[in-house]
């Protein structure tokens, strides 16, 4: 029982982290950015080689991947998808394309051949029967850390709030002297910056591989869909459903049926409920 | 509107594909093979998703269901092929269906992803669901096929791309392709202009499901074997969705030219670039040709040729 | 000699809600066979929700609607299209990829894949419709991006008229036209009226369509506050003060 918990907890914590730069982007640009997982995955390929190939410390590690994911963030959007922001289906369209493509440069890099990450925070935490590997909970209260950051900071810096104004009224927000191309531009860095660190926990969850993008996407598509598209608390709310859905499905009923709820749970909701349990697309 | 040109394009269509196989290696008829495979599917996408707007991420699960019922009725119970094969048609109509239900609703976006949630779904329950009878995560090999060898499997392939391309082009060409393409462009005003809009999202779809199973069946009677795995998976819906959106969507030449043009740039790339580098400057035109010219090939080859007829005719003229 | 008034498009007790927003509120309106009927009041008084209920592309929280005395409430759209409503967009909805002869040929189409496909087009009905609009050859060859706001009004008229409706449901058809043009759909819209259609208007530009109907309904905040000849209605009190209220 306190295993289901607290790893249950945990994955959730994980989920949020993975989902909430996918909701920011639907948020503020009203696009679905299909290359979300591959930032996860270019987080994790950025801490594994300043990390595990230069040596770099940890802390930096972590400063690099987000700084590169970033990046990544801001070239996606001034190269790609400005010029096709007006058209929703081409921007998921060409970020599809776009996540093959890196998936093909990361093998040119690094090879197919998985990676397996060490722990950033070793060590596996026991308590009366119950494992879980200091890690997972480092991503979980680093999570905590960074969603309720971001919070605080939609609700109360001027950037924040300008992006708030955007995804509620694009044009109101325009009228009132909002440029939305540069609160689009901010967007994609931090969700590309917060995807890079989910990224480097989820390496360490998973593996690093050059299809690693793939799960992270769907997790984010199912979170970010079931819980409403653009609402950060829905995405939180419903990061926690999945997370626990999956841990119960795991340990209760059997491994291999964890997916299949979480699609039917998608299917379902999408069907009858389009716009997400919590149905904003502010956030 | 005048058919004879169109018709003409076809018929050398044929007779060049026909003809292939003499001037080139068994090597590149076997490739060939697959780019008959991925005509099929583009052009079975490009009936929902160019036609219609409903983008599609999830056609994988359509071609799937086919290629399961035929593997499955074949490898379990020595079902023969021409029984199995309309089956796994008639079991993708109905996968069809599944995709229309949330048509009905939603669309954009909402639509594709629920798509893509029935490909993932599939992807899983193939493997977990009695995995005795789908074969589970290594899935079911020693399937029959139909012919051996590249050249057989070669004009067996293309005959079928060329029935089917001719086939939709004939229907396509009629009132319907408009009714279908108003579709995409104003729903409602379709409803308003007395249209009903289910009847046509029906017709596109199961047309659409008919298709990605006559390919997803002989596509696992040619290949011998089926697995979950590059199946329902991200990476084929992208070549299937390249093929037609390179190729220029909302045509039938454009995804069958999309699927020779791409399956030919892997290879013509092979000898530059022998190691997975191809892959990304594979990906990289694609992704170029897409931002710069949406509509793909099929228009940039009209544009050219709509700017090339007037300075070739003077040329003639004035030699 | 008196004619049989009966009774074509009707509404009863119509309420229709979008959240806490009563945008219907109990209405009833109805248009008789022959007649050419204002729909007026000040923005957001409910008119074009009446004509999606009408057309059934909105669906009313409660109440009913009636077309030659059927009960339509829970019919599609395209079903009500095919048995003669038809409907104008406020803002013009023609399909943005085709030409203006290619619109009025989706309007034209059957309901039914199997004539679609089968069936050759009827051939020049769809030149002389546009024709009785006023567009040449030049005008059906364009795209609908390349028409002026009175173009596209005429567009949206031979769409509807494509249809063979009884009635017109026409939704702001003089906004955002010069006199000239709103000249020239008048005497469309008198053709039409001379031929026995019949119409449900909405337009703000009371002096231009005081000479098209016969009789007006005045709605605010979605029910009807005055109806009956023209003058009168304009002279009603309930009537000024909310037109005023709304400046
Ligand atoms: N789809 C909708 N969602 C929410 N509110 C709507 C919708 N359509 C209309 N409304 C509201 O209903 C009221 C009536 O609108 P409408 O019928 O367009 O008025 P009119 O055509 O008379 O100007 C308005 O307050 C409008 O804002
Ligand atoms: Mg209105």
């Amino acid at each position: 029982m306190t295993n289901i918990l607290i790893q249950g907890l945990a994955l959730s914590g994980l989920y949020a982290l993975v989902a909430v730069g996918f909701t920011m982007i639907f948020s503020v640009g009203r696009v679905l950015n299909l290359a979300h997982g591959v930032f996860l995955m270019l987080g994790g390929y950025a801490y594994y080689t300043a990390v595990q190939v230069f040596g770099i410390s940890k802390g930096a590690g972590i400063a690099i991947a987000v700084l590169a994911g970033a990046a990544f963030g801001i070239l996606t959007y001034t190269v790609l998808v400005r010029r096709l922001e007006h058209n929703p289906i081409a921007v998921e369209i060409s970020t599809l394309i776009l996540a093959v493509v890196m998936q093909a440069l990361i093998v040119v890099v690094y090879t197919s051949a998985p990676k397996s990450m060490w722990p950033i925070v070793p060590g596996v935490f026991r308590h009366e029967g119950v494992f879980v590997s200091h890690n997972i909970l480092a991503a979980m209260v680093l999570s905590w850390i960074v969603l309720g950051g971001l919070v605080v900071f939609v609700r109360r810096t001027r950037l924040g709030r300008a992006l708030r104004a955007v995804s509620m009224d694009r044009k109101g927000a325009v009228i009132s002297g909002i440029d939305p191309h540069r609160m689009s531009l901010a967007t994609w860095a931090i969700s590309g910056g917060l995807a890079a660190l989910a990224g480097v926990f989820f390496a360490t969850y998973t593996q690093l591989t050059p299809g690693m993008w793939v799960a992270p996407l769907i997790i984010a598509v199912a979170v970010v869909v079931v819980g409403g598209i653009g609402s950060i608390v829905g995405s939180l709310v419903v990061a926690h459903l999945i997370g626990f859905m999956e841990t119960v499905t795991t340990t209760l009923v059997a491994a291999e049926l964890r997916g299949v709820f979480t699609m039917v749970l998608v299917i379902v909701v999408l069907v009858i409920v389009p716009k997400g349990l919590f149905g904003r697309e502010e956030l | 509107m005048p058919l004879a040109r169109p018709l003409l394009g076809w018929l050398a269509f044929a007779v060049v594909m026909c003809l292939v196989p003499v001037f080139v290696s068994t090597g590149t008829v076997r490739i060939l093979v697959f780019a008959n495979f991925l005509a099929i599917f583009a052009m079975s996408w490009d009936v929902i998703s160019g036609r219609t707007g409903y983008i599609s991420f999830g056609h994988p699960f359509l071609i799937g269901i086919a290629g399961y019922t035929t593997a499955m009725l074949t490898y379990h119970l020595d079902t023969p092929l021409w029984l199995s094969i309309p089956a796994g048609v008639f079991a993708t109509l109905v996968g069809g269906t599944l995709f229309l239900l949330p048509a009905l609703r939603i669309r954009g976006t909402y639509f594709a992803l629920v798509t893509l949630a029935f490909m993932e779904l599939m992807y899983q329950l193939t493997q977990v669901i009695a995995p005795k009878v789908t074969g589970g995560t290594r899935g079911l090999s020693g399937i029959p096929t139909i012919v051996s060898g590249a050249i057989p499997n070669y004009y067996l392939t293309f005959g079928l791309v060329f029935a089917i391309g001719l086939g939709l082009w004939f229907v396509l060409r009629t009132r319907i392709g408009a009714a279908l393409a108003a579709l995409r462009m104003d729903e409602g005003a379709v409803a308003a202009s007395g249209l009903s809009t289910i009847r046509l999202k029906l017709f596109a779809f199961m047309t659409s499901a008919a298709v990605a199973g006559i390919g997803g069946a002989f596509y696992v009677h040619y290949l011998g074997s089926i697995a979950p795995r590059g199946l329902f998976d991200i990476n084929f819906l992208f070549t299937i969705l390249v093929a037609a959106l390179l190729g220029g969507s909302s045509t039938v030449a454009g995804p069958i030219l999309g699927a020779y043009f791409l399956t030919f740039l892997l290879e013509y790339l092979r000898p530059y670039l022998p190691g997975p580098e191809r892959y990304v400057i594979y990906g990289m035109i694609a992704l170029v040709v897409y931002v710069l010219e949406p509509r793909g090939l099929h228009a940039i080859l009209r544009t050219g040729a709509r700017r090339l007829a007037p300075l070739l005719a003077r040329r003639r003229i004035a030699p | 000699m008196g004619r049989a008034v009966n009774t074509l498009l009707e509404l009863r007790e119509v309420t229709k809600r979008f959240g806490g927003l009563v945008a219907l509120d109990g209405l009833s309106v109805h248009v008789d066979s022959g007649e050419f009927l204002g729909l007026i009041g000040p923005n957001g008084a409910g008119k074009t929700t009446a004509f999606g209920v009408l057309t059934g592309e909105q669906r009313p929280d409660s109440g009913r609607g009636y077309f030659h005395g059927d009960d339509v409430t829970r019919m599609p759209t395209h079903r009500r299209v095919a048995r003669g409503i038809a409907r104008t967009y406020q803002i013009p909805r023609p399909f943005g990829e085709m030409t203006v002869l290619d619109n009025v040929r989706v309007a034209m189409m059957p309901d039914s894949v199997r004539r679609l496909i089968a069936e050759r087009p009827p051939e020049g009905v769809d030149r002389e419709l546009l024709r009785s609009v006023g567009f040449g050859e030049r005008e059906a060859a364009m795209y609908p991006d390349q028409l002026s706001m009175g173009e596209l009004r005429k567009l949206e008229l031979a769409r509807t008229l494509a249809t063979e409706p009884e009635v017109l449901l026409l939704d702001e058809v003089f906004a955002g036209l010069t006199r000239g043009e709103i000249a020239q759909l008048s005497a469309l819209l008198v053709a039409e009226r001379r031929s026995g259609m019949t119409a449900i208007i909405v337009s703000h530009d009371l002096r231009s369509l005081a000479p098209l109907v016969d009789r007006v309904v005045v709605m605010s905040f979605g029910a009807v506050i005055a109806e009956g000849a023209f003058e009168e209605v304009l002279d009603n009190p309930l009537v000024r003060e909310a037109y005023l209220g709304q400046a």
